[in-house]
Formats: C-alpha cells, structure tokens, sequence
C-alpha cells in the first residue's frame, strides 16, 4: 500500500514539473494597425446586378475605410479570385496576402425587380465565418444596403454599433462673408443624397436630430429674434417651438425625444428649460443671473451638462434634471457641479452616446480645439486643434466626433470628423461651405 | 558602638565616591568612541589596521577637510563629512590611510584573502567596531557612512560561468520570450480605444511546434468568455486570440530549438498593465 502511494506521489510530482514549464508573455502595449480587410467585387446572378454589384462592393470598401479602422486591400493582390458566397475561402492564400477579413458578396436581381444582395464575412486567422446577412429591397435602396452591410461587418469585427447608415444634418453656406446664404441641409453619412430643408431666406443655426429621426429642432431668425423651431422631415412643416419671451436658442432632443431641452434669454439673462413636446409645458432648470446655455442629456436622461459663465469664464457644469442635489467630482453635494477647471473657455458640451465622455469646443492660446472628458471632470483629452474648430457632435455609437473648421481667417468653413482616439482626422466633402454639423441615430 | 558607625560611615562614603567616579565617565564614553570613529578605520581589516598603525601616512594631510576629501573618494556619493560629523575639526587626524576601494582583485587583495583565516579569527572583534561604529552613526543621526562600510568590508567578485546550462538556458529564455514579445506587439492593435480599457485583460494559451508554429489553436483561458452584450470584453477576446493567430509562425532565435521544452507552451496575458476588474 505504501508502495503504491509513493509511486503515485512520484508520477504526480513529474507531471506537476514537466506542466511548469511555461513561457508567460505580458502584452501591454500594441501597435495599432488598421485592419486589412479584403472585399472583392460581389458575384452577380440575373441581367442588371453586375451594376449594383460593383457599387454596393464600392460603398462598403468606402464606408470601412472611412472610419480608419480597416485597410482595405487592392483587389489586384488578391491570390484568390471569384471565391462564391457558398464556397469556404481558402485560408492560407489570403493569410499570404496577410488579409484579416474577407468580405465575399452576391447580387442577385430578382423577377419582380427586387434586389437580393447576401454577404459573408469571413475570419481569415480565425479560420471560420464570422458573420453574414441578406437583404431584398428595392434597387432604389442599394446604397442603404451597402451601408447596412458596412454596419454588419464593423460591427463584428470591432464590437461596436456602426455609423453608417445614418444621415448628417447641416448649415449649408454660400455667398460673400457679409451676405451669407445659410440652409438646412441633410445628407447621408458619405454625402449622398443631399436634400436641402430650407430656402436660404432666413438664416438657420443648430440643427438637431431628435432620436425618431422624423424632426429636426434649430434656430432660425425668420421672426426677427432667434427661435426655436422643430421642422418635421416627412411632412415638410415647420413651427415654432413654445411660446417664450425673448430669444430662445441651442435647442436639443432629449434622449426619447419627447422633449427639446432650449435656453431662454430675457433681459441679458439666459437660462436652460425644458419643454414637454406633448404638453407644451416648459420647465426651468437653471435660474442664476449668469448665462447658461447649451443643454445636453446624459444617455440615462437623469442629468444634463451645460455651459456656464457662473464661475468667471465659460466653463461646462452638470446637474440633475429634477434639480437635486448631486455628489460633485469634488465630493461635495451640490445642485450645480462644475467639471471643466483647464485653462481657457470651454462651450458646447455634447455627452457622448457610450455616456463616459463629454465632447466640447474649447478655447485657448489663440486657438480652438475640440476635446472630450470624463463626466468627473478627469482625463481631458484635446481631438483637434485649428484657427477655429468647433460645435462637436457624436457619432451614434460615440466613437467619433464632427464639427466644422475654418482653418484660417477668412476660410471657409468645413466638416471634419475625427476618431475618438484622435486618430483619422478627415474632412467630410459637401458641396458648399459648411457648419454646425449633427448625426442622425442609426437609420432603421 | 561607635566603631559599627565608623565603618558604617566609611564604607558609605566609599558607596558615594564610587558612584561620584564613575558618573563622569558616562558622559565621556561617547567622546573616547567619538575618536575612534574616522570612517577610514572600518574600511581596514583589523591586521591591516594593525600594520599601518605602526607606519606614518605618506602624506600627512595639511588639515582635517583634506582628511575628509581623502575618504570622499571612498564615498563618493556620501556628503562631505563635515556635515556628517560637525565636531571633527577639532579632533586629531587620523593617522591611518584609508583603503583604496576596487572591484578587481589586486595582489595586495590575494594577500588578505590568504589571511582570510586570520580574519575569521578577528570577525568578533571587528563585529565589535562595527558595533560601536552603529553606535557612533545614531549618535549623530547619520548612520550612511557605517552602511557604507558595512557594504565595503566584505567585496564579491561574481563570476558568472555563461557555458553552465541554468545560464544558457535563462540567456534563451529571455532572448526568446523578447522576440516573442516584439513580434506579438505588432500583432496586437491594443484596447485602449475601448470602454473602460483597464478591466480588458485576456489570457490565451498556445502550444507552438518547433517551426514556430501553432499546434491546434490558440485558445482562451480567462475570461471563459465574455458576458452576455459585454462587447468590449468580446472584442478584446477576439484582438487576443487574433493577434496569436495573426503573429504565428513566430521566429525564434538560432538555438531556440535547443530548449524546445521551455517555449513549447506559451501563455500570453494580453491587456493593459493598470488592470482593473469590473465594477
């Protein structure tokens, strides 16, 4: 008996040492690489899909690219050609060619003239397929469709929502600095199908989506002193919004867009209220002699951060909707906390869509800059920095932000976005000037 | 009677002076340690010490600081040691020369390490210097300069034998766990561009084959997988599993295959350093 345990004693202690022998690699720090992603022309079946074929292959190459997360390779290195959306790729030929993704696609056009356009993404290191999809829609729809599949396959491979089917809503203007033309316009996320809202009479501000992507809230002067408007995308009409004293301005949804949250001035004094859209109630949240604008909601609709000159300067503070008090950053419990303590002024805060950051235009040394923070007032972080950067608003899955640029005195005035981590830094094309940019939430 | 308090008088007395005698020599202890204390002396064994008591220095120092400079050269990196003993301008100058301090081993060394014996028989003797050396260090609230020596009196030469196989084989390993390390960092696209990136650490294990190769697959150890709509965590998962993948054939460094059992299974812990686990 003791025999047998001594010999079991000993295996076990062998094979507990030669199990020791381990190499442990810490990785803390990589090398970011965008993607490589290869996306091959899309297979055809029926006469007329070799068009929407080549498009549709174009807008997700496009839509993936302009995010800077994936690097689309040429089709012209591929080692494998016309690989069918039923056949398994063949791995180690596109691991030569060091691809990570392969994106294969098929069109089909259907009798009744619809188009059926399948996609799957396959894990080349992975070895396996990692997502796919299918879509029947109309041939009017195939630039949607395009960006649908974008969404699919940014989706999967980086873990986030994607941005791409959604629109963009913006100043549009023209004309001498002196007499500028300024218009609503809406165009997709890529610039396509631009549809300007209104006819340059009257100078617009600030548009911004509500959450059902059916209006649009802005200001205008078309009643002499600045307004609130809500304008309705579908039915083409327009009102103003409640019936305030004196200006109102910076109007924004709140996150179920039931409500505008909007700044009221009268005499010199300017206040944040919110109006119930069913009701037409409004509601003052803040009421201090100094000027309180530019209301944003938290993604939870329990706070909203504004900026404030309260403290001197124009600095970003948050407080609760119901007006209670709150645990500040600093520990104490106030109605009204103040975050921002850099140096230079700090204006149009807009909290991110994830809810852990706010973006904000900042001003110093000259310049402006784009940032974002922690809502404890941590982790400052500068995006952009130009002449004139400005008016910042998150992409629906808060990884990157827009705004407008005037590079220089007398520029004109330009779209950009950039990634949240300050990299693809990239200027969106439209057609004319313009400014005040704001995302639309993922289309349905 | 009175003869009881005579002697009872007197052996009082005799109690008294005692004690008034020696109540002085309390006070000066510390002062007769004090003169003993010269730095200089410790860094001597106690034969060479014996030795050079009886030769006068080659040069006798024109005043107290050249004394003082003489011994920074041992401790160079200590303040000059006036600071460290205010009083000493007005003590004697130490007669003996301090002990040049190197890392080689010098023919006057290989003599003391021949008289090593002798000096063991001296250790208790010199444990009792470096004793009242400690002593004399509190006093003054300055104990470096007795560390210092501390370390001086007993100098190791390392030899370091690079054939032995423990060496080559931690020489291999490292050079190994290097290359891996370079090669999975640009394999890696980092998570910091992530939620909360501090809590996305990712362990993979992989088995590699003696091309450099992986053996199977690469597989998750911790998390098990990642929470139902933890997309963070899920895409950090697949960037870890990815860049295994992705770095594979690894290139080893010639001679690698030598100490195959050493590398074979590779546990790669992926993330950034300020972990942090969920809230």
């Amino acid at each position: 008996m003791f025999r047998i345990i001594f010999v079991l004693f000993f295996l076990v202690s062998i094979i507990g040492t030669s199990a020791k022998a381990e190499l442990t690699i810490r990785l803390t720090e990589g090398t970011y690489e965008p993607m490589k992603t290869a996306v091959p022309v899309f297979q055809v079946t029926g006469e007329g899909a070799e068009e929407y074929a080549e498009q549709i292959a174009e807008v997700v190459r496009s839509d993936l690219k302009s995010s800077g997360l994936f690097n689309i390779q040429d089709p012209e290195s591929f080692i494998q050609k016309n690989v069918e959306i039923t056949d398994t790729p063949g791995f180690t030929v596109w691991k030569l060619i060091q691809s990570d993704a392969l994106v294969i696609g098929h069109v089909e056009m259907l009798e009744d003239g619809l188009l059926r356009v399948e996609f799957r993404l396959w894990d080349i290191y992975g070895e396996g397929e990692a997502a796919s999809g299918r879509y029947t829609t109309k041939q009017e729809n195939w630039r949607r469709t395009a960006h649908k599949i974008s969404d699919n396959i940014y989706t999967r491979l980086t873990g986030e929502l994607g941005f791409f089917d959604t629109r963009i809503v913006y100043i549009a203007e023209t004309g001498p600095k002196t007499n500028r033309v300024k218009r609503l316009a809406m165009m997709d996320y890529d610039g396509a199908n631009l549809r300007y809202l209104t006819d340059g009479s009257q100078t617009v501000l600030t548009p911004r989506f509500s959450p059902s992507l059916q209006q649009i809230t802005y200001m205008s002067y078309e009643q002499g002193l600045p307004t609130v408007f809500l304008y309705n995308i579908e039915s083409d009409r327009r009102e103003v919004l409640g019936d305030f004293d004196g200006m109102t301005f910076a109007p924004r949804f709140s996150r179920d867009g039931e409500s505008v949250l909007l700044t009221q001035a009268t005499d010199g004094n300017s206040d944040i209220f919110m109006m119930d859209l069913r009701t037409y109630r409004s509601r003052r949240l803040t009421n201090h002699s100094a000027i309180d604008t530019s209301p944003s909601m938290s993604p939870d609709s329990k706070q909203i951060v504004f900026t404030s000159d309260r403290g001197g300067s124009p600095q970003l503070y948050i407080m609760n909707v119901d007006g209670k008090n709150m645990v500040c950053p600093s520990g104490e419990r106030k109605k009204v906390c103040r975050i921002t303590f850099g140096r230079g002024s700090y204006s149009t805060p807009v909290w991110s869509p994830r809810g852990d950051l706010i973006a904000f235009t900042k001003q110093a040394n000259r310049k402006f800059y784009i940032g974002v923070i922690g809502i404890d007032g941590e982790g400052e972080r500068l995006l952009s920095e130009s002449y004139l950067d400005e008016g910042p608003d998150w992409s629906p899955n808060g990884r990157v932000v827009i705004f407008f640029r005037e590079e220089r005195p007398g520029a004109s005035a330009r779209l950009w976005s950039v990634d949240l981590t300050g990299r693809n830094l990239r200027m969106i094309d439209t057609p004319t000037d313009a400014s005040d940019p704001a995302w639309s939430p993922l289309l349905e | 009677m009175f003869r009881a308090v005579l002697i009872s008088t007197t052996l009082h007395f005799s109690v008294l002076y005692a004690s008034v005698l020696s109540l002085p020599s309390w006070t000066t202890v510390d002062r007769d340690f004090f003169e003993v204390v010269p730095v200089d002396l410790v860094a001597l064994s106690l034969e060479e010490m014996e030795e050079e008591e009886l030769t006068e220095p080659e040069e006798e120092p024109e005043n107290d600081e050249d004394s003082v400079t003489e011994s920074e050269d041992v401790f160079s990196d200590l303040p000059p040691e006036e600071e460290i003993f205010p009083d000493l301008a007005s003590l004697p100058t130490p007669r003996i020369k301090p002990r040049h301090i190197g890392m080689g081993i010098t023919e006057e060394e290989e003599t003391e390490e021949a008289e090593e014996t002798e000096v063991a028989e001296n250790e208790e003797e010199d444990d009792l210097l470096a004793g009242i050396l400690d002593d004399a260090g509190s006093i003054f609230e300055k104990p470096k300069p007795v560390k210092k020596v501390a370390q001086v009196r007993t100098p190791q030469t390392a030899i370091v034998d690079f054939e032995s196989p423990t060496i080559k084989k931690a020489i291999m390993t490292s050079q190994i766990e290097a290359a891996l390390l370079s090669r999975l960092k640009n394999c890696w696209p980092d998570v910091q561009d992530l939620p909360e990136p501090e809590r996305l650490v990712v362990t993979v294990k992989m088995q590699l084959n003696q091309d450099g190769t992986i053996r199977g697959d690469a597989r998750l150890v911790r998390p098990k997988r990642a929470a139902i709509g933890d997309r963070p965590m899920k895409q950090a998962i697949e960037r870890a599993l990815r860049a295994a993948r992705r770095c594979a054939p690894y290139e080893l460094p010639e001679g690698a295959q030598s100490f195959y059992d050493e590398w074979k299974n590779v546990t790669l812990v992926v993330g950034p350093a300020n972990r942090k686990t969920r809230r």
